[in-house]
Parts: C-alpha cells; structure tokens; sequence
C-alpha cells in the first residue's frame, strides 16, 4: 500500500485536526476509533509524518469525510436535491390534526421507508395512504413511547 | 425459484445503469459492479477486503454506522439528529419494532466535507453474523443506483431475510455483495494458501480471519465454493419434516455448488433428506461444534420414486453451527486435488 505525497501532509494535518474538533473529538479518541497510537495520530496532524493510504482510509472512514478531501483539500459539489413534496391525504390530516411541520416531514420521511418496506409475502407494490394511514402511523411513531 | 437473468425488473435496471440487457442480465449487473470497484483501485490500492470496504465507501460517499446495542440508537441519534426530523423516533421505530436489517439513509445536510448517505446496519444479537454481509449489501444498492437516481427519496431499508428472498433486485445485489464482500483477487490466494489440498472448515476460517474479518462462516463458505478451483458444494441442514408425513429428519435447507461439481454429477438438491450414516448426523448430535470428516458417497443419497443417486465419492466435512449442520462436499471422485483438475481441465 503507498503512501501520501510528502507535499500534502501539513494540509493534510490540519485538515484531519480540524474535522477532528469539529467532531468534539479528542487525539486520544480519534486515534482509538482509527486503530492508532496517540503519537503517531499527532505527527501527521502537525505535518510530520506521512500516513499510508491504508491508516488514511481509517482515519477518512472515521471521521466519515473523503480521502480526497484530507489527501487533496478536494470536496465535491453538494448534489442536487428535490424538493419535498407533502402528499394531499397527509397535508389534509396535517391541517385536520394540528400537526407540526416538523412532525409531519418526519412521517412523511418514516413513510418513504415503509413505501421500501417489502413483506414475507412479497408485497412490492405500496398503497396510496389514506388520510387514516397517515393518523395511524402518527400514533406508532409519536403516541407508543 | 425466481430466474433472475432475465427477470424484468433487472432489465430495466440494466436499462437504466446503461448496460445490456438482451443476455444474462444478473451477470450484466456483477460485471458492471466489478468494473467500477476495479476503477476505484485504479487510484487506490488496498490489502485487504476491510480496506475494499472502506474504499468503497468513500467513494460511494457513504458512511458506515453499526448497531451493536440498543444504546447505539441513542448515540446515532445524537450524532446525527440534524439528518432529519424525529430521527429517534424514526430509528426506534425501525430498529427496535420492525425487522430491519440495514437502513440508507441521503443525507441531506453533510457537515463539512462529509458523506452524502448514511448507512446504519443493524449488528445486534443474531444479526451480528450477518452484519458484515448487511454493509456489503448497502454499498451494492449504490453501485447499482444508475448516476441520475444518486439522489435517493430519503431512504432504502434492507429488509429481514425473508422478505429480501422474494424481491429480484435484492436477490441481484446479494449476488454482488456475495462477490464484493469476498472480493476474488484477496480471497482466493488467502484461501489456496489457508486451505492447501483440502477445503474444510478450519482453512475457510483461517482465510476470512486473514482478508475479510468480521465475515460469517456461512457467507465465507458461499465464496469459497465459488472460488475453490476443483469441485466442491456447500450446504446446510435442518431437522425439518418433509411433506409425506414421515417424521421429522435432518434435511437440506440450502446448497451450492460450483461448475466444477456440476460437471461431476453432483445430484444433491434441497429438501433431500441427510443418509443416517453421514458424518453431517454425527455432527448434527455432537454438542460441540468441532468439525468433523469423512470419506462417502453420493449414491447414499436417494430420491422418492427414482432410488439412490449416482456413484460419486467425495470428502465430506460438517460443523454444527446451533441447530443447522453445515456441509462442504469436495475432493469429488476420490482422486487428490491435483488429479481432479487435469480432469476438469
């Protein structure tokens, strides 16, 4: 397994020590969860020491960002999103139940799971929910504490 | 059984990643995955299947989060409540009142630099063997999702074994999970190296321990049948009852071979009832779960209305694993390793 460019480790360094703190991590913590001595940890966040494409996928694996990003300082454009769209049997039972906006994008949310969801029977496709559907997982996914 | 190489549904998902779709479109489907893994290691290189996984992720842009108690909703709640609204609720929910395996959830507010999708396997109790298999299953949904559908609707869930076992996609991405989890170049050199002449248990074992820890010996056995070069099957079996009534008796839940086996006759099919002087009875009775072998012969095995099946010996080795026995079937025609292959070839 190679290694990173010796150019690139002070800002490699600083972006790995930056993510870190963002996180509320310590060197401590971080290099636990990456499977490396607290030593090394800090020689490669102060830029002197090279790390092996092997330690470096740990380490971007953890702090759940990309090798390019701590290799490079390279990030990708942030994609293109839909808009959300609530359907008209859930604004209605939104309006009717006085629920907030905020409760409602979360059923909305759990639905799209329940829309993947597949049964022992094989059922592949989803019903349309009713207005009494979407009271009903209301109650599962708010009132069932 | 559901013939998946020509099942609409893949064709359309061949359709739509661009690739084939008039041959075998399950095999369209694994080469295109492959394909673009390969492309990945074309920058990167790695040792070893965990650090296959760990590239594949980043580049799918995928975080890999594991549950390994219900304590762990709690954390994955916290560090990532701004996902999305209620999504504690939305992961008890899934995790703690249904039978989810694995959740892909778009992330539609990344921290800086960080993952687009969050992928969060449930790895607790039981589901702990199959967890590994569950991040692999994840990682191919998206190396099957063509560009322009990258953006998902909020969310995938990976559903309990028996329903996944209806649906022809899910079937498609286990065989490429199948694949990748066991990624070819690293197992089989590890698995050659561990196993020598004989495909047993120990040298399966060994060779997972060594490239794809973390791996269950049930999906190790899936890929090292796939990839011993002589002739060899892998099964599993249960007590189960069989429906003419007869009492319950240990009988073949799941079996593979390879083609190597298949040009041998290898006859054995699921549902076939286990002969009583198998070595996969003696280990269906042994507490421990110590492997155990044994020189037989195919043509112990008998089918209703059509008698014993042909003569074949082969080496059997069986492991109990709690209720389910599981079989390797190999050295097939009682010859060595080495005289086998001249005859494949």
């Amino acid at each position: 397994m190679g290694q990173t460019q010796p150019e690139d480790t002070v800002g490699m360094g600083k972006r790995i020590s930056d993510l870190r703190e963002e996180r509320g991590w310590t060197q401590k913590q971080l290099a636990e969860r990456a499977g490396l001595s607290i030593t090394f940890l800090s020689e490669v966040e102060n830029g002197k020491r090279n790390v092996s494409y092997g330690k470096l996928l740990r380490i971007a694996d953890e702090l759940g960002t990309s090798m390019d990003y701590l290799a490079r300082g390279v990030q990708s454009d942030p994609r293109p999103r839909p808009p959300v769209e609530f359907p008209s049997a859930l604004s209605d039972a939104a309006e009717e139940q006085g629920w907030l906006h905020g409760e409602t994008l979360a059923l909305l949310q759990a639905r799209q799971l329940v829309r993947e969801r597949r049964t022992p029977k094989g059922t592949e496709t989803p019903k349309e929910y009713t207005k009494q559907d979407w009271v009903d997982l209301y109650t599962r996914l708010f009132e069932n504490d | 059984m559901i013939d998946l190489t020509r099942h609409p549904k893949l064709r359309q998902l061949a359709r739509n990643l661009r690739i084939p779709d008039n041959g075998d479109c399950l095999r369209a489907l694994c080469d295109h995955a492959i394909a673009t893994v390969r492309q990945m290691l074309t920058e990167w290189s790695v040792d070893t299947i965990e650090e296959l996984r760990m590239l594949v992720a980043d580049r799918l842009s995928v975080k890999l989060e594991f549950l390994d108690s219900d304590d762990d909703i709690e954390r994955l709640a916290s560090t990532y409540g701004h996902v999305m609204t209620h999504f504690r609720r939305i992961l008890r929910l899934e995790f703690l009142n249904s039978d989810t395996e694995g959740l892909l959830i778009d992330n539609p507010k990344p921290s800086k630099a960080g993952r687009d999708y969050l992928a969060i396997i449930d790895a607790r109790g039981p589901r702990k063997m199959r967890a590994y298999f569950t991040a692999w299953h994840e990682l191919a949904h998206l190396l099957l999702y063509p560009p322009r559908q990258l953006v998902l609707d909020g969310f995938r869930r990976t559903p309990g074994q028996n329903a996944k076992r209806k649906d022809p996609v899910e079937s498609a991405v286990d065989h490429v999970a199948g694949l990748l989890a066991f990624w070819e170049p690293l197992f089989a050199p590890a698995l050659r190296v561990a196993a020598d002449d004989e495909l047993t248990f120990d040298a399966i074992e060994r060779a997972t321990k060594e490239v794809a820890p973390g791996a269950s010996l049930y999906a190790a056995s899936f890929a090292a049948i796939r990839s011993w070069p002589g002739p060899a099957a892998f099964l599993t079996a249960e007590v189960a009852s069989i429906k003419d009534g007869s009492a319950p008796s240990l009988c073949v839940q799941t079996i593979i071979h390879n083609d190597r086996a298949r040009n041998f006759e290898c006859r054995v099919r699921k549902n076939m009832r286990v002969p009583t002087m198998s070595v996969l009875h003696r280990a269906l009775d042994d507490p421990s779960s110590s492997s155990q072998s044994a020189q037989e012969n195919q043509s112990w095995w008998e089918v209703s209305d059509f008698g014993p099946l042909p003569d074949l010996r082969w080496q059997v080795h069986a492991a109990r694993q709690g209720q389910v026995v599981y079989g390797l079937l190999s050295n097939m025609g009682g010859l060595p390793l080495r005289l086998e292959l001249v005859r494949v070839v």
